[in-house]
């Protein structure tokens, strides 16, 4: 009797088993973003300033705003009108002394949170030989820094490399926010977070 | 009652027992984990006011030592000698540099004197630490294998002299040196195991 009951149960047990384990690596499939630990308080009507006179520049960011803005996330860049009123300013600069194409970095108020600002450069050493598209994957890139998210490797715009192996831009073609930047904008953007 | 109907009786207590306990446990783990990678995703570290991190793209990527050789004017072993400058950036002013005399302890490829000068971007501004995210401030008395690219103009060279360089695909093209000797590389390229200085060619 108590023979017959284990062979019943054992399966069922199994597949107990494997479904837990699915359940376990589902959440590191979806979390495959990296967040940088701080916030904005809120990525809607974020106020941007384009402060550059470049016009491939200025091209490459207003296309990758727009790709950012039709992503299905709260973010919704805008354009401040004025430097005086943006939470995010983008330059252009040309320095042959970088590794870099673009570098973005933030600025916490004094407790860390959320985001007062953030200063986005795009080196144009680098990217004045580029295509219109490559530049473009640079200008996502930071943007996605600017809006809080940290390197992430594969074929995610996070991708750190503009070229060279499994790189963002030379290897995967991305120059638009993935399905893994919708996850960590809208973990992000979650009140309970 | 027949024994069909004693299973059906007695079999379903203790096999719903334990499938209530499985799916209790998965459950809190499953509750657990998603707590954990919502509160702390790998790689998270908090911002600090006293250190900002500067999130780059960078421009060119290596795989391997070859493709690093190939790339670089100048690859070298070498130690960080001293600071020779910390701060705003001559080109972008919000951010600082840093520039590092190095000493050559040995030459992989191409030529230079006994000392070099390297710019690393990082450094201190106004009192705050400024950081590249995957490349660590390198530090005087560090020892490097180092793949490096000549700086070819601009006002870098200007102030510092030919003898400039950056490191060729940033965290790339660095290999730290342990006293033991062994390399540990701060980028994406895959070393053989065990893989020391005195292996390098030539």
């Amino acid at each position: 009797m108590v023979a017959v009951a284990r062979t019943v149960v054992r399966p069922r047990i199994g597949a107990a088993i494997v479904a837990v384990l699915i359940a376990l690596l589902i959440p590191h499939v979806v979390a495959a973003y990296h967040l940088q630990g701080g916030k904005w308080r809120s990525v809607t009507n974020l106020p941007y300033w384009l402060d550059s006179a470049v016009q491939r520049d200025r091209t490459a960011f207003g296309a990758a705003i727009s790709d950012w803005n039709r992503t299905p996330t709260p973010v919704w860049l805008i354009d401040a009108g004025t430097a005086e009123f943006a939470s995010v300013g983008i330059r252009s600069v040309s320095d042959a002394s970088k590794t870099w194409d673009g570098i973005t970095h933030l600025y916490p108020s004094p407790t860390g949170n959320p985001y007062t600002y953030a200063s986005v450069y795009i080196n144009d050493w680098y990217t004045n030989g580029y295509a219109a598209d490559q530049r473009q994957s640079v200008a996502a890139h930071e943007l996605g820094h600017a809006l809080g998210l940290d390197h992430t490797s594969g074929a995610v715009l996070m991708n750190p490399w503009t070229c060279g192996p499994s790189s963002r831009w030379c290897t995967y073609g991305i120059k638009a926010p993935t399905s893994d930047e919708v996850n960590g904008i809208n973990s992000l953007s979650d009140p309970t977070r | 009652m027949n024994e069909a109907g004693t299973s059906r009786l007695v079999r379903p207590k203790p096999a719903g027992r334990r499938l209530h306990a499985w799916f209790l446990a998965a459950g809190l783990a499953v509750v657990g984990l998603l707590a954990y990678l919502q509160g702390a995703p790998p790689g998270t570290a908090p911002s600090a006011a006293s250190t900002i991190v500067l999130h780059p793209s960078w421009a060119m990527g290596y795989g391997s030592l070859d493709e690093l050789q190939a790339a670089a004017d100048l690859a070298v072993v070498a130690r960080v000698n001293e600071v020779v400058a910390d701060g705003a950036g001559l080109v972008v002013p919000e951010i600082p540099d840093t520039v590092f005399r190095m000493t050559i302890e040995r030459t992989l490829k191409g030529t230079s004197g006994p000392s070099i000068l390297v710019i690393q971007t990082g450094g201190h501004l106004h009192g705050i630490r400024f950081v590249l995210e995957g490349d660590p401030l390198m530090e005087a008395g560090d020892r490097y294998v180092l793949y490096l690219t000549r700086v070819p103009s601009g006002p870098y060279v200007e102030r510092y002299g030919p003898d400039l360089y950056f490191v060729t695909g940033g965290p790339d093209g660095r290999f730290a040196v342990a006293p033991s000797g062994r390399l540990t590389p701060l980028g994406q390229v895959i070393l053989p195991a065990g893989m020391t200085v005195d292996r390098l060619a030539p």
